[in-house]
C-alpha cells in the first residue's frame, strides 16, 4: 500500500488546464521508482478516483484552478475536512467535477484520511498546448513544496493551508 | 384557481438545467390555463464539427466525431467507421463486428449506469443530487459506480482510453487485445450482471408518473441481434428503410431559441407524422424479440411489457440494456481468440472518383446518423452528422406541453374539491411543475454537447 499518492489531473490540450498534469510527469521524474510513493496523470472520470486512492493514507491532487485575478498564485486545501471553494472549482455542466466528488467520497466512506488539494490559478483554459508564463513558474514552487512535504513525513501544517506560496 | 389569476400570465423558467449533460434552459409561459409557449432553449456554443471535417481525410473522421462527445464516443467512432467502410465498400470481419460489439457494449453499460444512478434517479427519490441520494443508499450507489466502471474497463481496453478512444480504426483496430487481457473481465461482468438484476428490482420499487407517449418511435432493428452497430431504420408506424435512405425521410431545421438543430420526420402523406423519439423507448418497443431470454425474463419480471410508451420508466429501459450489454460482453469475452499476427484487416484503398458513405448506429441516446462525400484521395467533402439529442428535442418540448396542460388541470381540479382549504400557492404549484419538466427533460438523457455540434455559417463581405 502506497502511503502517499499523488495526482496530477487536468486536460493536457485546454492550456492551463494541464499544469496538474505538467506537475505531476516532473514530480515523477524528479522521484523516481519508491515504494511508498505513487504519482498518476489523471485524464479520466474524476468519479473513479475514489478507486484509485482507495487504501491510500494520504492524497495530493494537483489541479488547475479558475481565474482569480492573480493567475500562478497557488492555494492548498485540506478537502477532508472543508468542501473546496466554488469560486476556485465550478461545477461541470460536462461531466462531475471535482468537489463533487470528494463530496460524494466523503459520503460513501472512500475520503481518504488525510486529501490535499493543490490549486494553481490558471489564466488561459483555451484549447492549446502552452502554459501561462506565471502559471508554469508556479509549477518550481509547487514542485518544491510537495517534495518538502514528503520530506517531512508527509506533515502538512495548519499554517500551510493558508499560505499563498507564490 | 380564482379568476383573477386566471387572467395573470405566468413565466416558469430554469436558467440552467441541472443532471443533464451541457448547457441548457427552460421556459415555459402559462396563461390561466392554458400553456402558451414551452422552450427548451440550448445555450451550449456551438462547436462546428461538420465544419471542421471539410478537406480532412476520411482516415481522421472515427478520431476527431469521437471528440464530439466525452460520453458516446464510440457511438460517434462507430457511425463514422461504418458511412467510411461503406463509401469504401470495404467488408468487415466477424472478429472485428465482434470487437465493436463489445466496445459498444461498454459504452452502453457505462453511459446508462451514469445517467440512471448520477442524472435520473434522484428525480424519482426526491433528492437533489446523487450526493444526497448516497446518504440516503450509500451500498446502491457503490454498486452502481462499480457497475459503471465495468463498462469503462472495456472501453479502456479495447478503445485505448476511456475517454476519447483512441483504437478504432477503417476497418477495424489498431491493436486487438490478448485473452490474458481480457479474460480477467469476465468475474466484474459476472459481478456486475447480477448486481444489475438487483438494481432493477429497486428501480422497480420508485414511483412513476403517469404519461403516455403518442409518437413514433424510431430505432435500428436487426434480423437477429438487438441493434448496436447495424439494421435497418424501422418506426412503430411502418418506416422502414436503409439508412443510406435517412435524410430522404428526416430533416433538419433551426429554430430561433436553440444553437441545436431539431430533426422531424418529414411530412409526406400524412402530415401529422413529424416528432418522433429516438433511444431506449424506441429500441425496446421495436426489438423486444431480440433480448435474451434472461433479459427478457427480468424485464417481464420488473412489470414491463413488450413495449413501453412511458418516457418516466426509460430508467427500466436503460437498466434493461445494460442487462443485455452485460449479458452479450460475457458471451464475446468468453469466446474471443486474439487473431494471428498476419490477420488481414482491409487497406483503404481510395475511390478515385467522389463517392458517399452513410452509417447509423445506436448511441445510447438513440439513432446516431453519419454521412459523409468523399472526394479524390479520401478528402471529406462535407459531412452531416444527426445526433440522438437533436432528433429528440421536438418530442422533449411536446412532452413538456401535455405535462404542463395535465399539471395545470390537476392543480385546478383540486383547487376547486377543497373550497374551505388554503390554495396551495401558485408558487408552490409552479416549483412543482418546474421539478417535473426539469425531470422529463432527463428521461430523454440529453447530450447537449452532442446537439450543438454543428452550426451553418455564411460569411457576407462588405
Amino acid at each position: 500500500m502506497n502511503s502517499i499518492m499523488i495526482i496530477g489531473i487536468g486536460q493536457i490540450y485546454r492550456s492551463d488546464d494541464g499544469i496538474g498534469l505538467i506537475v505531476a510527469e516532473r514530480l515523477r521524474s524528479l522521484l523516481g521508482h519508491r515504494e511508498d510513493i505513487c504519482v498518476l496523470n489523471y485524464q479520466g472520470d474524476l468519479i473513479h478516483l475514489m478507486e484509485l486512492w482507495s487504501g491510500t493514507s494520504m492524497v495530493i491532487l494537483i489541479d488547475s484552478i479558475q481565474p482569480q485575478g492573480r493567475p500562478g498564485s497557488i492555494a492548498l486545501f485540506a478537502a477532508h475536512e472543508r468542501s473546496l471553494p466554488t469560486i476556485c472549482w465550478q461545477t461541470s455542466t460536462h461531466s462531475t467535477g471535482l468537489s463533487e466528488v470528494i463530496e460524494l467520497a466523503k459520503v460513501l466512506g472512500n475520503c481518504p484520511p488525510a486529501l490535499y488539494v493543490f490549486g494553481i490559478e490558471g489564466k488561459n483554459f483555451q484549447i492549446g498546448d502552452t502554459l501561462t508564463s506565471s502559471v508554469a513558474k508556479s509549477s518550481d514552487v509547487l514542485i518544491s513544496r510537495i517534495r518538502q512535504i514528503i520530506e517531512n513525513g508527509n506533515r502538512i501544517t495548519h499554517e500551510q493551508l493558508t499560505t499563498t506560496f507564490s | 384557481m380564482n379568476q383573477e389569476s386566471q387572467k395573470k400570465t405566468r413565466i416558469i423558467h430554469v436558467d440552467t438545467l441541472t443532471r443533464v449533460e451541457g448547457e441548457g434552459r427552460l421556459l415555459i409561459k402559462i396563461k390561466g390555463l392554458d400553456v402558451e409557449e414551452v422552450k427548451l432553449n440550448i445555450f451550449e456554443p456551438p462547436r462546428f464539427f461538420e465544419a471542421l471535417l471539410r478537406n480532412r481525410s476520411l482516415e481522421e473522421a472515427p478520431d476527431i466525431t469521437s471528440r464530439i462527445c466525452g460520453i458516446c464516443p464510440i457511438a460517434y467512432q462507430m457511425s463514422s467507421v461504418q458511412a467510411m467502410e461503406r463509401a469504401l465498400q470495404m467488408q468487415i470481419s466477424p472478429e472485428v463486428k465482434d470487437l465493436r460489439r463489445l466496445l459498444y457494449c461498454g459504452e452502453w453499460i457505462e453511459s446508462h449506469v451514469l445517467h440512471m444512478i448520477m442524472l435520473h434517479a434522484p428525480d424519482f427519490l426526491g433528492v437533489k443530487d446523487i450526493i444526497q441520494m448516497s446518504k440516503l443508499y450509500p451500498q446502491k450507489v457503490k454498486d452502481c459506480l462499480r457497475l459503471k466502471k465495468t463498462g469503462n474497463a472495456l472501453m479502456g481496453l479495447l478503445g485505448g482510453r476511456e475517454i476519447h478512444p483512441i483504437n478504432v480504426k477503417i476497418g477495424g483496430f489498431y491493436k486487438f487485445p490478448s485473452e490474458s487481457e481480457l479474460i480477467p473481465l469476465l468475474q466484474d461482468l459476472l459481478w456486475a450482471r447480477e448486481a444489475m438484476v438487483e438494481l432493477l428490482q429497486w428501480f422497480a420499487t420508485f414511483r412513476f408518473p403517469e404519461y403516455h407517449q403518442k409518437c413514433e418511435l424510431v430505432a435500428l432493428v436487426h434480423p437477429k441481434e438487438y441493434p448496436m452497430n447495424e439494421g435497418r431504420i424501422k418506426s412503430n408506424r411502418g418506416l422502414d428503410i436503409a439508412v443510406q435512405d435517412y435524410e430522404q425521410y428526416f430533416q433538419e431545421e433551426q429554430r430561433p431559441h436553440s444553437t441545436a438543430l431539431y430533426s422531424t420526420l418529414r411530412a409526406k402523406e400524412n402530415a401529422n407524422r413529424t416528432s418522433y423519439a429516438v433511444g431506449p423507448l424506441a429500441r425496446y418497443t421495436l426489438n423486444f424479440d431480440k433480448l435474451s431470454d434472461f433479459v427478457k425474463e427480468q424485464a417481464l419480471k420488473i412489470g414491463l411489457g413488450q413495449t413501453c410508451d412511458n418516457p418516466f420508466k426509460s430508467i427500466l429501459i436503460r437498466g434493461i440494456e445494460v442487462l443485455q450489454s452485460l449479458e452479450e460482453a460475457l458471451v464475446i469475452v468468453d469466446r474471443y481468440r486474439r487473431p494471428p499476427l498476419n490477420f488481414h484487416q482491409n487497406p483503404i484503398q481510395y475511390q478515385l472518383s467522389p463517392t458517399i458513405g452513410h452509417g447509423a448506429t445506436e448511441a445510447p441516446r438513440g439513432l446516431l446518423y453519419h454521412r459523409y462525400n468523399i472526394g479524390e484521395k479520401g478528402k471529406i467533402l462535407e459531412a452531416k452528422i444527426i445526433p440522438p439529442t437533436s432528433q429528440n428535442q421536438s418530442i422533449i418540448e411536446e412532452d413538456l406541453l401535455e405535462l404542463t396542460k395535465s399539471h395545470l388541470l390537476k392543480k385546478n381540479q383540486e383547487n376547486w374539491e377543497r373550497p374551505q382549504v388554503e390554495i396551495e400557492s401558485l408558487q408552490n404549484q409552479d416549483e412543482e411543475l418546474r421539478r417535473l419538466c426539469e425531470w422529463a427533460i432527463r428521461n430523454y438523457d440529453p447530450c447537449i454537447s452532442c446537439a450543438t455540434h454543428f452550426l451553418n455559417i455564411r460569411v457576407e463581405r462588405l
